[in-house]
Protein backbone atom coordinates (compact mmCIF):
# COMPACT_ATOMS: atom_id res chain seq x y z
CA UNK A 1 0.00 0.00 0.00
CA UNK A 2 1.22 2.92 -1.03
CA UNK A 3 1.21 5.44 2.24
CA UNK A 4 2.34 8.86 0.77
CA UNK A 5 -0.83 9.97 -0.02
CA UNK A 6 -0.59 12.51 -3.33
CA UNK A 7 -2.21 15.61 -2.53
CA UNK A 8 -3.76 15.64 -6.02
CA UNK A 9 -3.43 14.18 -9.64
CA UNK A 10 -0.48 15.52 -11.34
CA UNK A 11 -1.76 17.44 -14.66
CA UNK A 12 0.20 15.15 -17.22
CA UNK A 13 -1.43 11.73 -16.05
CA UNK A 14 -4.74 13.64 -15.94
CA UNK A 15 -4.65 14.90 -19.27
CA UNK A 16 -3.13 11.86 -20.66
CA UNK A 17 -6.06 9.71 -19.48
CA UNK A 18 -4.30 7.52 -16.98
CA UNK A 19 -6.79 6.86 -14.02
CA UNK A 20 -5.27 7.70 -10.67
CA UNK A 21 -4.77 4.92 -9.46
CA UNK A 22 -3.33 5.26 -5.63
CA UNK A 23 -6.84 6.20 -4.18
CA UNK A 24 -9.11 3.18 -5.74
CA UNK A 25 -6.07 0.90 -4.33
CA UNK A 26 -6.27 2.03 -1.15
CA UNK A 27 -9.74 1.87 -1.18
CA UNK A 28 -9.71 -1.65 -2.02
CA UNK A 29 -7.54 -2.70 0.82
CA UNK A 30 -9.57 -1.12 2.83
CA UNK A 31 -12.64 -3.23 1.62
CA UNK A 32 -10.66 -6.29 1.32
CA UNK A 33 -9.45 -6.11 5.28
CA UNK A 34 -12.97 -5.10 6.07
CA UNK A 35 -14.61 -8.75 5.11
CA UNK A 36 -11.37 -10.14 6.02
CA UNK A 37 -12.20 -9.45 9.87
CA UNK A 38 -16.02 -9.40 9.72
CA UNK A 39 -16.37 -12.61 7.92
CA UNK A 40 -17.02 -15.50 10.42
CA UNK A 41 -14.94 -18.46 9.35
CA UNK A 42 -17.26 -21.64 10.72
CA UNK A 43 -15.20 -24.28 12.93
CA UNK A 44 -14.76 -27.42 10.69
CA UNK A 45 -17.21 -30.03 11.33
CA UNK A 46 -16.05 -33.87 11.67
CA UNK A 47 -18.40 -36.44 10.48
CA UNK A 48 -19.68 -39.63 12.20
CA UNK A 49 -20.99 -41.96 8.86
CA UNK A 50 -23.28 -44.79 9.82
CA UNK A 51 -25.80 -47.17 7.38
CA UNK A 52 -29.20 -46.58 8.80
CA UNK A 53 -31.10 -49.73 9.70
CA UNK A 54 -34.52 -51.19 11.07
CA UNK A 55 -34.19 -54.40 13.33
CA UNK A 56 -35.52 -57.18 11.20
CA UNK A 57 -36.46 -60.64 11.04
CA UNK A 58 -33.27 -61.91 9.25
CA UNK A 59 -31.07 -60.86 11.70
CA UNK A 60 -32.86 -62.79 14.61
CA UNK A 61 -32.16 -65.97 12.55
CA UNK A 62 -28.44 -65.26 11.63
CA UNK A 63 -25.65 -67.34 13.51
CA UNK A 64 -23.28 -64.48 13.09
CA UNK A 65 -24.99 -61.21 14.81
CA UNK A 66 -23.13 -58.15 14.85
CA UNK A 67 -21.83 -56.50 18.36
CA UNK A 68 -24.46 -54.31 19.69
CA UNK A 69 -24.08 -51.33 21.77
CA UNK A 70 -27.48 -50.08 23.72
CA UNK A 71 -26.93 -46.49 25.55
CA UNK A 72 -28.94 -46.05 27.90
CA UNK A 73 -29.78 -42.91 29.78
CA UNK A 74 -29.08 -42.81 33.85
CA UNK A 75 -29.77 -40.48 36.47
CA UNK A 76 -25.69 -39.82 36.69
CA UNK A 77 -25.36 -39.64 32.35
CA UNK A 78 -25.10 -42.48 29.74
CA UNK A 79 -24.43 -45.83 30.23
CA UNK A 80 -23.15 -48.55 27.34
CA UNK A 81 -23.96 -52.09 27.69
CA UNK A 82 -22.22 -54.57 25.42
CA UNK A 83 -22.83 -58.00 26.54
CA UNK A 84 -22.15 -58.03 30.00
CA UNK A 85 -19.98 -54.83 29.78
CA UNK A 86 -21.95 -51.36 31.50
CA UNK A 87 -19.40 -48.69 31.11
CA UNK A 88 -19.80 -44.97 31.64
CA UNK A 89 -16.94 -43.75 28.93
CA UNK A 90 -16.40 -43.52 25.17
CA UNK A 91 -13.07 -44.17 25.98
CA UNK A 92 -13.97 -47.06 28.17
CA UNK A 93 -16.39 -48.69 25.22
CA UNK A 94 -13.67 -48.39 22.97
CA UNK A 95 -11.46 -50.29 24.80
CA UNK A 96 -14.13 -53.40 25.04
CA UNK A 97 -14.88 -52.95 21.33
CA UNK A 98 -11.10 -53.06 20.83
CA UNK A 99 -11.01 -56.82 22.05
CA UNK A 100 -14.26 -58.07 20.20
CA UNK A 101 -14.45 -59.50 16.53
CA UNK A 102 -15.27 -57.07 14.20
CA UNK A 103 -15.53 -59.18 10.88
CA UNK A 104 -19.69 -58.24 11.20
CA UNK A 105 -19.67 -55.29 12.68
CA UNK A 106 -21.28 -52.88 15.07
CA UNK A 107 -24.44 -52.08 15.32
CA UNK A 108 -25.16 -49.13 18.17
CA UNK A 109 -28.91 -48.42 19.59
CA UNK A 110 -29.93 -45.73 21.61
CA UNK A 111 -32.94 -44.99 23.86
CA UNK A 112 -34.79 -41.72 23.03
CA UNK A 113 -34.38 -39.83 26.07
CA UNK A 114 -30.52 -40.74 25.55
CA UNK A 115 -28.72 -36.76 24.32
CA UNK A 116 -27.80 -37.35 21.05
CA UNK A 117 -23.53 -36.80 22.59
CA UNK A 118 -24.09 -40.52 23.61
CA UNK A 119 -25.24 -41.25 20.55
CA UNK A 120 -22.06 -39.61 18.71
CA UNK A 121 -20.17 -41.50 21.48
CA UNK A 122 -21.10 -44.37 20.84
CA UNK A 123 -20.47 -44.66 17.31
CA UNK A 124 -16.87 -42.58 17.70
CA UNK A 125 -16.12 -45.89 20.02
CA UNK A 126 -16.70 -48.03 17.35
CA UNK A 127 -14.52 -45.54 15.11
CA UNK A 128 -11.71 -45.88 17.57
CA UNK A 129 -11.77 -49.62 18.01
CA UNK A 130 -11.87 -50.28 14.09
CA UNK A 131 -14.73 -51.14 13.36
CA UNK A 132 -15.35 -50.29 9.54
CA UNK A 133 -19.01 -51.37 9.47
CA UNK A 134 -21.39 -49.10 12.00
CA UNK A 135 -24.89 -49.07 11.51
CA UNK A 136 -27.39 -46.94 13.69
CA UNK A 137 -30.43 -48.57 15.06
CA UNK A 138 -33.30 -46.22 16.49
CA UNK A 139 -33.39 -47.64 20.27
CA UNK A 140 -37.12 -47.69 21.82
CA UNK B 1 -0.95 -3.01 -11.64
CA UNK B 2 -3.96 -4.23 -13.42
CA UNK B 3 -4.06 -7.79 -12.55
CA UNK B 4 -3.42 -7.08 -8.77
CA UNK B 5 -6.55 -5.05 -8.78
CA UNK B 6 -8.30 -7.50 -10.46
CA UNK B 7 -7.29 -10.29 -7.99
CA UNK B 8 -7.86 -8.10 -5.00
CA UNK B 9 -11.67 -7.27 -6.37
CA UNK B 10 -12.13 -11.14 -7.02
CA UNK B 11 -10.98 -11.48 -3.53
CA UNK B 12 -13.55 -9.08 -2.19
CA UNK B 13 -16.18 -10.70 -4.27
CA UNK B 14 -15.11 -14.48 -2.94
CA UNK B 15 -15.54 -12.76 0.66
CA UNK B 16 -18.99 -11.48 0.42
CA UNK B 17 -20.38 -13.94 -1.03
CA UNK B 18 -19.10 -16.98 0.90
CA UNK B 19 -19.81 -14.74 4.67
CA UNK B 20 -23.35 -14.48 3.37
CA UNK B 21 -23.71 -18.06 2.11
CA UNK B 22 -22.08 -19.83 5.09
CA UNK B 23 -24.75 -17.58 7.50
CA UNK B 24 -27.51 -19.13 5.23
CA UNK B 25 -26.61 -23.04 5.02
CA UNK B 26 -25.34 -23.41 7.95
CA UNK B 27 -27.31 -22.39 11.43
CA UNK B 28 -25.67 -22.75 14.40
CA UNK B 29 -25.69 -26.14 16.49
CA UNK B 30 -24.09 -27.08 19.45
CA UNK B 31 -23.05 -29.93 18.19
CA UNK B 32 -21.45 -33.08 19.86
CA UNK B 33 -18.09 -33.39 20.58
CA UNK B 34 -15.95 -36.15 18.88
CA UNK B 35 -13.45 -36.18 16.37
CA UNK B 36 -15.20 -38.27 13.79
CA UNK B 37 -13.80 -40.75 11.44
CA UNK B 38 -10.90 -38.92 9.62
CA UNK B 39 -10.40 -41.90 7.30
CA UNK B 40 -14.16 -41.55 5.67
CA UNK B 41 -14.46 -39.77 2.90
CA UNK B 42 -16.12 -36.27 3.46
CA UNK B 43 -19.82 -37.32 2.26
CA UNK B 44 -21.31 -34.59 -0.17
CA UNK B 45 -25.04 -34.98 1.47
CA UNK B 46 -27.92 -34.62 -0.33
CA UNK B 47 -30.26 -33.48 2.31
CA UNK B 48 -29.16 -31.62 5.64
CA UNK B 49 -31.38 -31.76 8.55
CA UNK B 50 -30.16 -29.73 12.02
CA UNK B 51 -31.77 -30.98 15.06
CA UNK B 52 -32.13 -28.01 17.54
CA UNK B 53 -31.74 -28.78 21.25
CA UNK B 54 -35.94 -28.56 21.19
CA UNK B 55 -35.77 -31.71 19.02
CA UNK B 56 -37.22 -29.05 16.67
CA UNK B 57 -35.82 -30.64 13.10
CA UNK B 58 -34.99 -27.46 10.63
CA UNK B 59 -34.54 -28.36 6.75
CA UNK B 60 -32.60 -25.15 4.96
CA UNK B 61 -33.37 -23.63 8.28
CA UNK B 62 -37.16 -24.15 7.68
CA UNK B 63 -38.52 -26.06 10.99
CA UNK B 64 -40.80 -28.70 10.36
CA UNK B 65 -41.33 -31.99 11.28
CA UNK B 66 -39.70 -35.53 10.55
CA UNK B 67 -42.75 -36.46 7.76
CA UNK B 68 -40.79 -32.27 6.29
CA UNK B 69 -37.33 -34.54 6.17
CA UNK B 70 -38.63 -37.73 4.51
CA UNK B 71 -40.40 -35.66 2.00
CA UNK B 72 -37.21 -33.47 1.14
CA UNK B 73 -35.22 -36.90 0.69
CA UNK B 74 -37.93 -38.29 -1.42
CA UNK B 75 -37.28 -35.03 -3.38
CA UNK B 76 -33.65 -36.20 -3.46
CA UNK B 77 -34.69 -39.54 -4.17
CA UNK B 78 -36.32 -38.41 -7.07
CA UNK B 79 -33.82 -35.91 -8.38
CA UNK B 80 -31.08 -38.58 -8.71
CA UNK B 81 -32.80 -40.95 -10.22
CA UNK B 82 -34.76 -43.00 -7.81
CA UNK B 83 -32.00 -44.82 -5.90
CA UNK B 84 -33.08 -44.28 -2.55
CA UNK B 85 -29.60 -46.17 -1.19
CA UNK B 86 -27.61 -43.77 -2.76
CA UNK B 87 -28.79 -40.77 -1.13
CA UNK B 88 -27.12 -39.50 2.01
CA UNK B 89 -28.79 -37.28 4.95
CA UNK B 90 -26.37 -35.10 7.02
CA UNK B 91 -27.63 -34.45 10.68
CA UNK B 92 -26.60 -31.81 12.47
CA UNK B 93 -27.93 -32.72 15.88
CA UNK B 94 -27.60 -30.53 18.86
CA UNK B 95 -25.67 -32.39 21.06
CA UNK B 96 -27.82 -31.94 24.34
CA UNK B 97 -31.11 -32.82 22.40
CA UNK B 98 -33.36 -36.35 23.17
CA UNK B 99 -32.28 -38.87 20.78
CA UNK B 100 -35.94 -39.10 20.23
CA UNK B 101 -36.28 -37.04 17.09
CA UNK B 102 -32.86 -38.58 15.94
CA UNK B 103 -34.62 -42.32 16.43
CA UNK B 104 -37.85 -40.80 14.66
CA UNK B 105 -35.96 -39.64 11.73
CA UNK B 106 -33.95 -42.68 11.56
CA UNK B 107 -36.57 -44.78 11.68
CA UNK B 108 -38.26 -42.83 9.09
CA UNK B 109 -35.51 -42.44 6.56
CA UNK B 110 -35.13 -46.35 6.73
CA UNK B 111 -38.61 -46.82 5.93
CA UNK B 112 -38.27 -45.19 2.87
CA UNK B 113 -34.90 -46.92 1.46
CA UNK B 114 -32.48 -44.56 2.90
CA UNK B 115 -29.32 -45.98 3.84
CA UNK B 116 -26.60 -43.89 4.98
CA UNK B 117 -26.61 -41.10 7.58
CA UNK B 118 -23.95 -38.60 8.29
CA UNK B 119 -24.01 -37.55 12.01
CA UNK B 120 -22.00 -34.03 12.02
CA UNK B 121 -19.62 -33.48 15.29
CA UNK B 122 -17.14 -30.57 16.71
CA UNK B 123 -13.70 -31.57 17.13
CA UNK B 124 -13.52 -29.22 20.12
CA UNK B 125 -13.16 -32.36 22.94
CA UNK B 126 -15.03 -31.76 26.09
CA UNK B 127 -13.35 -31.62 29.07
CA UNK B 128 -13.99 -35.11 31.04
CA UNK B 129 -17.02 -37.02 31.42
CA UNK B 130 -17.31 -38.76 28.25
CA UNK B 131 -20.52 -39.10 27.13
CA UNK B 132 -22.25 -37.21 30.10
CA UNK B 133 -23.94 -34.03 29.14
Amino acid sequence: VNFVRKSRVPRDAESSGELPLTSMIDVVFLLLIFFLVTSQLGAPERQLPAALRTVGRSEAVSDLQPQIVRVRRTLDGVRFEIGGHSVATRQELALVLAQLPKDQGLIVRADDEVPVQGVADGLQAGVDAGFERRSYVPGS
Amino acid sequence: MTPMIDVVLQLIIFFMFTSQLGELVRSPVDLPRAPGDAAALPAEPDVIVDIGPDGVCRVGGVAGSVDDVVAAARAAIARTGGEASAIVVSVRADRLAPARTFNALSRALATIGVRSCVLSTSAEEQNAGGARP
